[in-house]
């Protein structure tokens, strides 16, 4: 993450980005547009909703006691090279948050196997009648 | 897109296929809590290749005479779409419709989906009916009804369709959910073989009622491969295949032969995430999941597989993972230990 990202804020990058968290401590994140989706767990669920919050990475380490810089820049800077938050210079500080759960450093995991839903068809011909069909392989 | 253009087109569409050479009654096709669509063949082959399917859960109407879809077959009264073909995204869904509307065109099985949210109508156009990819014939109209699940004022529980199968008994039903090749036709297969009442392999309704989650059969038909019929030989016998060639994976109808029961609906009483593995065990083994891996294991599929993205169907999704038990099925070698460990959860969890 550039060092003029270290403070900025972020939300969701966009109504593509769905995003469960459940009691269990895991967050899922899908995106619709790559096909990707995302397993967060650890303390990833509590960083999410703090960094969706408009939180910057300084505040939330701050007002974490124990927290990780790294880990938290690191997992901010992931979620901004996954498309998953963007940085928007328009949000202003949050009010103060509850008291938080113990430090513990957040893990994402990253799944694939569902992309090959989004491939487009190729590029196709239209029939006499108007209606698209795949095009004929080339020779 | 020009709006005037694509109502004028959707009229067009509709009225073509209510022109078709077959005439007779709608048939209702309930889908929970007074819900149900009317449906309106149009065409004898697309009839004949489309129906079976859906029979078991068929109601005659002959005193309705309008109908929600209209499954029409041909092309001499289909006209040449007004979107141009930049506009198909991937699988086939048409962007830059006006909001009211939705179509999705499958270039492989040359059908059109048609839908206007507005009036609740859609059209099922197959251009080429006696070519239907057996995929259509064992899980007709699954292009329209997500979008015509939408709550109304007059039945505004939420139903989704989900990628998944089910299984169960009277006392309530388990959801199998994964992805695809994860076990789920073999474990409702098997379940179905050894006396479960049989919901979906593939493709299920869930429904959200005031008494808590239920899930309803959409297809009476099951895929199956020749290990599988090896492991299960009743599915010859009790099986009847799907109408038409077979041009892929191979699909059974297990509704309507006079065999164990294909159940129109059930309470959900948990989600079973079925696992496949080349060095698995012998036995069987059921172990708890958590609500996140449930939600992996519902969601995605069903959203990319179903072209379903509407924020509500996510947050049903949630509230089912989030509510519902759920569990990892190790699948065994032995398939009456699968059946066993289901036959345990089942009882566990009746009420």
């Amino acid at each position: 993450m550039p060092p003029s990202e270290l403070e900025a804020r972020f939300r969701v990058a966009g109504p593509q980005i769905i995003h469960e968290t459940f009691e269990g401590g895991e967050t899922v994140l899908i995106d619709l547009v790559s096909g990707c989706y995302f397993s967060v767990t650890g303390g990833g669920p509590a960083l999410w909703a703090r960094l969706v919050r408009g939180e910057t990475c300084a505040e939330i380490v701050a007002g974490w006691p124990g927290a990780d810089a790294e880990a938290v820049r690191g997992f901010a800077a992931r979620c901004v090279q996954e498309k998953l938050l963007l940085p928007d210079a328009t949000l202003t500080a949050p009010a103060p948050g509850a008291a938080g759960e113990p430090w513990a450093a957040p893990q994402m995991e990253r799944f694939t196997d569902m992309q090959d839903l989004l491939l487009l068809d190729p590029i196709h011909e239209v029939d006499a009648a108007g209606w698209p069909r795949a095009a004929a392989p080339s020779a | 897109m020009n709006a005037s253009a694509v109502e004028g087109y959707f009229e067009a569409v509709w009225q073509g296929a209510l022109r078709g050479s077959l005439e007779g009654p709608a048939e209702a096709m309930p889908l929970g809590g007074g819900l149900e669509l009317l449906l309106r063949f149009t065409g004898e082959t697309v009839r004949s290749q489309l129906r079976p399917a859906l029979a078991h859960l068929l109601q005659p109407r002959p005193a309705v005479a309008g109908a929600d879809v209209v499954i029409a077959e041909g092309t001499q009264r289909l006209p040449a779409p007004p979107w141009p073909v930049s506009a198909y995204g991937a699988r086939g869904l048409v962007s830059g419709l006006p909001e009211r509307f939705r179509a999705s065109y499958n270039f492989d099985s040359s059908v059109l989906a048609f839908c206007d949210l507005v009036t609740r109508r859609a059209v099922v156009w197959a251009r080429e009916a006696e070519r239907l990819p057996v995929y259509e014939r064992a899980a007709p109209l699954l292009g329209v009804l997500p979008w015509l699940l939408a709550p109304t004022l007059a039945t505004p529980e939420p139903r989704l369709v989900v990628h998944g199968g089910a299984v169960g008994h009277a006392s309530g039903a388990l959801l199998l959910a994964g992805r695809g090749g994860s076990g789920k036709s073999t474990t409702a297969l098997a379940a179905w073989c050894a006396g479960f009442d049989y919901l979906a392999d593939d493709y299920a309704l869930l429904h959200e009622t005031p008494a808590g989650p239920q899930v309803r059969s959409l297809y009476g038909s099951a895929k199956v491969d020749e290990p599988m019929l090896a492991r299960l030989p009743e599915l010859i016998r009790w099986g009847a295949p799907v109408p038409g060639a077979f041009d892929g994976p191979k699909r059974l109808l297990l509704a309507g032969t006079g065999t164990p029961a294909v159940a129109a609906a059930r309470p959900l009483r948990a989600l079973v995430l079925p696992r496949v593995a080349p060095d698995a065990a012998p036995v069987a083994r059921l172990e708890p999941a958590s609500a996140g891996e449930a939600l992996r294991a519902l969601a995605p599929s069903t959203l990319f597989q179903l072209r379903d993205s509407s924020p509500e169907t996510t947050r049903c999704l949630a509230r089912l993972a989030g509510t519902l038990p759920a569990f990892r099925l190790h699948l065994g070698t032995e398939l009456d230990s699968v059946t066993a460990a289901l036959r345990d959860l089942l009882g566990s969890l009746a009420p």
